[in-house]
């Protein structure tokens, strides 16, 4: 496996923003002549696993070694990742009707672990006439299996990730998502890949002087009625001390404590923070 | 059994079709056959259902999901949660649905863990 490796973009609280809702989107990062290469080679290999981009320098260059998704990458993966290894493209013919279908890739796991990064990258305009992934923010942190399911439909809170051309969204592996319905006419592509962790996690990406843990937001608001609120909290703390390395440092004792966060945004510097551990201050 | 409306209108414009044939002397037994096939459907019996994931097992507590089916077919539904058909399990329940399961308490032996989309209520018609 390649590995790569570069500078990366992300500071501690937009790390956090990541495990709370598993996913990212940077949208019209690929330039256009770039989008119509890879809508043309689509054309040509328009079978499911088109794997010989993999071969196509252009290709790596501009698409899997973007700048700003590399960047992003390299905040969450660590150093050195590795590049992916295979290329799929759900291609679709438009106007298709789509009921259901949610579900997780297969092989998810329900962990705080992110070893891996799921990746699409959208080389045509993709509003939502032309069908995009539905992903349901926040879901990686719900177990069920895709067979429970199938007889899903529509979500509340769920997200249409209709996009202009050249965008990319990077997404935890685990969290649900679908594709939708579209009513336009035509081809959209939507090219997936995977990167892959190679170094134990820890807290090497942009440090913000200004970024306390005690006051760190890992709260979703209003907008994720599924799970208890403080739970929400923990979980997306979970996830972020994993990132760095510090996971084994963490209990979780309840309550209103630390990482809860209104708790947390109500400790002033250097004031005892319960439920943060001493070590992680 | 309620017989849908448009089943009834249905049969009776082919019943009226089938009077005019019969008095211009043109009816066949293919269009007789036709009706009783409209008859036999109505009578067949198929069961509507609805699923709602509700964000408590309180009957009024607010809908996260919803998927509908009626006549044996997935009817599509708006992505905006403000357009669905009912915005809690009790709005369902008074126009006419019946709860055939309700959430299951199973799922709360363990709160370490967070299972699926909240509480499901499974209705029929």
């Amino acid at each position: 496996m390649k590995t790569y490796d570069c500078e990366p973009t992300l500071a501690d609280q937009q790390i956090i923003e990541f495990c709370k809702y598993g996913y990212l989107m940077l949208e019209a990062v690929v330039p256009d002549e770039i989008n119509k290469r890879v809508i043309a080679f689509c054309d040509e290999h328009p079978e499911g696993n088109p794997n010989d981009f993999l071969k196509e320098a252009w290709f790596v260059d501009k698409v899997l070694c973007n700048a700003p998704a590399v960047g992003v990458v390299r905040s969450l993966l660590g150093r050195d990742f590795g590049m992916p290894l295979t290329i799929s493209n759900h291609r679709v013919h438009c106007p298709r009707e789509m009921n259901g279908g949610w579900h997780r890739d297969d092989g998810s796991q329900q962990v705080p672990e992110v070893n891996y990064l799921q990746v699409f990258y959208y080389p045509q305009s993709t509003p939502v006439e032309m069908g995009p992934t539905e992903l349901l923010p926040g879901s990686h942190h719900l177990s069920m299996s895709s067979h429970f399911m199938k007889h899903l439909d529509a979500i509340a809170d769920a997200h249409k990730t209709a996009a202009p051309a050249g965008t990319i969204f990077i997404t935890i592996y685990s969290i649900w998502h679908r594709a939708s319905t579209s009513t336009g006419a035509g081809i959209r592509n939507l090219i997936k890949y995977t990167y892959w962790r190679t170094v134990a996690p820890t807290r090497d990406w942009v440090i913000d002087s200004a970024f306390r843990l005690e006051n760190a937001d890992f709260a979703t608001g209003s907008t994720e009625p599924r799970r208890d609120w403080s739970r929400v909290c923990h979980d997306t703390a979970r996830m972020y001390l994993w990132l760095r390395g510090e996971l084994n440092n963490y209990e979780w004792i309840g309550g209103l404590a630390w990482p809860a966060t209104a708790t947390a945004t109500a400790v002033q510097a250097n004031e005892f923070c319960p439920g943060l551990p001493a070590n992680l201050a | 059994m309620v017989v849908p409306t448009a089943k009834l209108t249905h049969i009776r414009n082919k019943l009226e079709q089938c009077r005019n044939q019969l008095a211009q002397g043109n009816l066949i037994p293919d269009d007789l056959q036709e009706i009783i096939d409209a008859l036999a459907a109505v009578n067949r019996k198929v069961q509507d259902i609805l699923y709602i994931q509700a964000e408590s097992t309180a009957l009024e507590s607010s809908v996260l999901g919803m998927s509908l089916y009626t006549d044996g077919r997935r009817i599509p539904l708006p992505s905006n949660r403000i357009d669905w058909p009912y915005q809690s399990v009790i709005e369902a329940v008074r126009d006419g649905w019946h709860i055939i399961s309700f959430p299951s308490m199973a799922l709360a032996m363990d709160d370490s863990v967070t299972y699926g989309l909240g509480c499901e209520f499974i209705l029929e018609k």
